[in-house]
């Protein structure tokens, strides 16, 4: 014997559409690490979720022409760098305004962690140019080939080679001690 | 000028991504991204969709005129003013200021047809409804719903009738005006700011009800924003009986409603009342609260910044008895005012909850029985003579029982029934639709929240629910770790379950709808001290959790209300079991699994309870 109205479900619980549902599984399999790639470029993990938050919305709004989770994943990637190029190209106006404040500093958590060789190659990395940084996180922390890279980022292959050899140039110091410990 | 590129050394490529792996796992994204990237989604549904209407409402307004100039111009004899159309569709909304009448005013009500573009809305062109400016049904058919406004009750609509013979045209007459100041009324005692109604009226001759839409008039544009369909009947019979609000609800087929899951419509409720309500396509702001029949004293108004469907708790202020309603409000304070978008309005009776409960349910020897609480006498036995029964829940208002059945073959899953705890009707089965079950919970003034677990053979639990935060499932339950019993919020937002490792486990909490793995559970605080995990938890109706923590060689049982625990009683020499709170959050049912169980009441200690008892619930 089947009751069929006895579960009381909600009846009008969200009916999902396909952006929607898509938007549900990228969201599970690729927010976090978006989030982490923001943080990278942005230096602010609370814009980076903004950013990402903005990509995402954006990709909803562009699933009639996606319809591919591949695609989808390029499409939130190159959103990513370009919504973090606008935001720190937007903080670069506002420092221009703002009052003059103490420069960043290692946070008390890091030196009380032991991570100074960590911080020391992150900080390393953040002082590089902007494409240079770009190109070295998406392809070590992204684990993007080059070819995805010059995709995300809209440059050839070769440039992609240019920039990551001469980060990797000026990473080298600070790299040396950190993969003794690592 | 070219340039090579020096090789790189995959020491310093293998440093550098150990680097950013490290701090990678620094940055913990907040957790609720879905919940904001899906509220940014809708509302951008929502405005593309609102300019539909607006484009429809340009049309008609264009038609219209265009009929009126048409008219003007043929010398057809109609006064200026007045819509000529097609006479399938002669229905024409009425504009009215903003109210700001009390129900004892007896304002003569607005009755312009002026044709206005930006007043016009646009399912006036479609309406097949009468035009009414007043009620042109004789209100001679017996009254439907007892209304809730502008009058607290019939004694109070007959003295306004009989003093209000001679005065001319009063708005409570008027369907659309008395909806119109209603929804002013109840933005009043929100502490909203006034708006600018129009409303469409839909009479029913056969049942002398009748609907009108409400619509919101945007300052700026004119254009219509929906608000809901507030209903009415007549407070009695008479020529000359006033109309009454009986509630609002948002439009059949409405692309955005706004519903009010719980309470029930005409349940008693009391204080802490949660009410549960579902939203598609929510604004920023919603604003709940209560009040008495006609208008009179009203709860504080609560306010939840929402992204879907949620829920507040009044946890006081309510009014002690007599007849009300409750007030789900919806909108916008995105330009500094609040922008109304949708109302929702439920009638209720005030009082104490009929949820005391005098008797419970146990499973002796694998059958239901209903025990007297005060001297545990086997009161009758439920569900026939169904036998197999392994888990029980009653539901907190007193209606139903939930029971898993047969829960004996390979895979420990059984069927999910439930029967009426008066033991009247037929016991039938929950339609889960995924197969056998494995344990269940159940939350909610009416049960309308489920959980289930299912655990087909060979393959992993997945935990199933439906609550007022929508629906969906929980994975990552191998074999182990197995969610052993699951309980939900009286709101529907989380969901607690004692969770096996191994041969260990512990109670977990999975905030709704987010939750979608094990690893997303969390451990009540009190749960977490080293070697007292906790074997079971159970929701009071005012949302606090009630949990039991097993040291191996005592069950003690605890109560967390903003984050900090009270221990209730202890029971010495009990090493597992199960725990369930009455309705009033007063009284604790406690099993052991092995056959015993414990009642305890506040304010006094733990009395074991005869007989064997498996399983047991107020």
């Amino acid at each position: 014997m089947s009751d069929r109205d006895l579960p009381v479900p909600p009846s009008d619980a969200p009916s999902w559409s396909d952006a929607d549902a898509a938007l549900t599984a990228i969201y599970a399999a690729q927010y976090r690490s978006l989030v982490r790639l923001a943080a990278f470029l942005l230096r602010d993990p609370g814009q980076a979720e903004e950013v990402v938050q903005d990509a995402f919305v954006a990709m909803h709004s562009s699933w009639r022409r996606l319809r591919d989770p591949e695609k989808a994943e390029s499409y939130l990637r190159q959103a990513v760098v370009n919504k973090s190029r606008s935001g720190l190209r937007r903080r670069k106006v506002e420092a221009k305004h703002a009052p003059k404040s103490t420069p960043d500093a290692p946070s008390a958590e890091y030196g009380a962690l032991g991570e100074l060789d960590r911080s020391a190659v992150i900080e390393a990395l953040r002082v590089l140019p902007q494409r240079q940084r770009e190109v070295l996180v998406l392809r070590y922390y992204g684990d993007l080939s080059e070819a995805q890279i010059a995709d995300t980022l809209g440059i050839s292959t070769g440039a992609v080679k240019s920039h990551a050899s001469r980060g990797m140039s000026a990473l080298r110091t600070t790299l040396e001690p950190w993969e003794k410990t690592s | 000028m070219s340039e090579r590129n020096e090789p790189v050394d995959p020491r310093h490529e293998e440093a550098l991504a150990a680097a950013l792996r490290a701090q990678a796992e620094t940055v913990r994204p907040a957790g609720d991204g879905l919940i904001r990237i899906r509220a940014r989604v809708e509302r951008r549904r929502m405005r593309s969709r609102l300019l539909i209407p607006v484009a429809s409402t340009a049309a008609v307004a264009a038609t219209v005129t265009a009929v009126v100039a048409t008219g003007l111009l043929a010398g057809s004899g109609n006064k200026p003013g007045v819509a000529v159309g097609p006479t399938s569709a002669p229905a024409v909304a009425t504009t009215t200021p903003a109210p700001t009448t009390t129900p004892a005013e007896t304002q003569r009500p607005s009755t312009s047809t002026a044709v206005s573009s930006a007043n016009v809305v646009a399912s006036t062109a479609t309406t097949t409804a009468p035009p009414t400016e007043t009620s042109v049904i004789s209100p001679t058919q017996p009254p439907g719903p007892v209304p809730i406004w502008p009058f607290a009750d019939k004694a109070a609509a007959d003295a306004w009738q009989a003093k209000a013979a001679g005065v001319s045209s009063p708005w409570q007459l008027d369907p659309k005006g008395t909806a119109e100041r209603f929804v002013g009324s109840v933005m009043a005692q929100l502490h909203l700011p006034k708006l600018q109604y129009a409303g469409t009226t839909h009479l029913n001759p056969a049942d002398g009800t009748a609907t009108v839409d409400v619509s919101r008039v945007e300052p700026s544009s004119g254009k219509p924003i929906a608000l809901g369909t507030v209903r009415l009947s007549h407070w009695s019979t008479g020529a000359a009986a006033p109309w009454g609000v009986v509630g609002v609800t948002s439009a059949p087929g409405s692309q955005f409603p706004l519903t009010i899951a719980s309470p029930a419509p005409e349940t008693t409720v009391g204080a802490p009342l949660p009410v549960v309500f579902n939203l598609i396509g929510a604004e920023d702001d919603v604003y709940v609260g209560a009040a008495a029949a006609g208008g009179g004293s009203a709860s504080p108004v609560q306010h939840v910044v929402t992204a879907m469907g949620a829920s507040a708790t009044i946890g006081s202020g309510l009014p002690a008895s007599g007849r009300g309603y409750i007030v789900v409000a919806d909108g916008s304070s995105g330009q500094g005012a609040f922008a109304l978008s949708r109302l929702a309005v439920t009638p209720v009776q005030f009082g104490a909850p009929s949820y005391d409960a005098p008797t419970y349910v146990a499973i002796v020897n694998g059958q239901l029985h209903v025990f007297d609480a005060a001297t545990h006498a086997d009161v009758h036995p439920l569900a026939g003579n169904a036998t197999g029964v392994t888990q029980v829940a009653v539901s907190d208002d007193r209606q139903w029982v939930y029971y898993l059945q047969g829960a004996t073959n390979g895979c420990g899953a059984g069927t999910l029934m439930r029967t009426r705890l008066d033991g009247t009707g037929t016991p039938s089965k929950v339609d889960t639709g995924t197969g056998p079950v494995t344990a269940f919970g159940i939350g909610g003034p009416h049960a309308q929240q489920l959980a289930y677990a299912t655990t087909p053979c060979a393959t992993d639990q997945v935990v199933h629910w439906q609550s007022a935060a929508g629906s969906g499932q929980i994975t990552g339950f191998t074999k182990p770790p197995l969610a052993e019993s699951l309980v939900l919020s009286p709101d529907g937002r989380t969901l607690a379950g004692y969770v096996k490792t191994g041969t260990q486990g512990n109670v977990n909490t999975f905030a709704l709808p987010t939750a979608r793995t094990l690893s997303d559970g969390v451990v009540p605080t009190g749960c977490t001290t080293a070697g007292n995990a906790c074997i079971s938890a159970a929701y009071a109706s005012n949302g606090d959790l009630v949990y039991v923590q097993g040291d191996g060689q005592q069950l003690t049982v605890f109560r967390e209300h903003g984050g900090k625990a009270t221990e209730l009683f202890q029971v010495a020499g009990a090493y597992g079991g199960s725990v369930d709170v009455d309705p009033t959050g007063t009284k604790v049912l406690l099993t052991d699994g092995t056959g015993r169980a414990w009642t305890w009441t506040e304010g006094g200690t733990a009395k074991a309870l005869p007989g064997s008892i498996t399983d047991a619930s107020w």
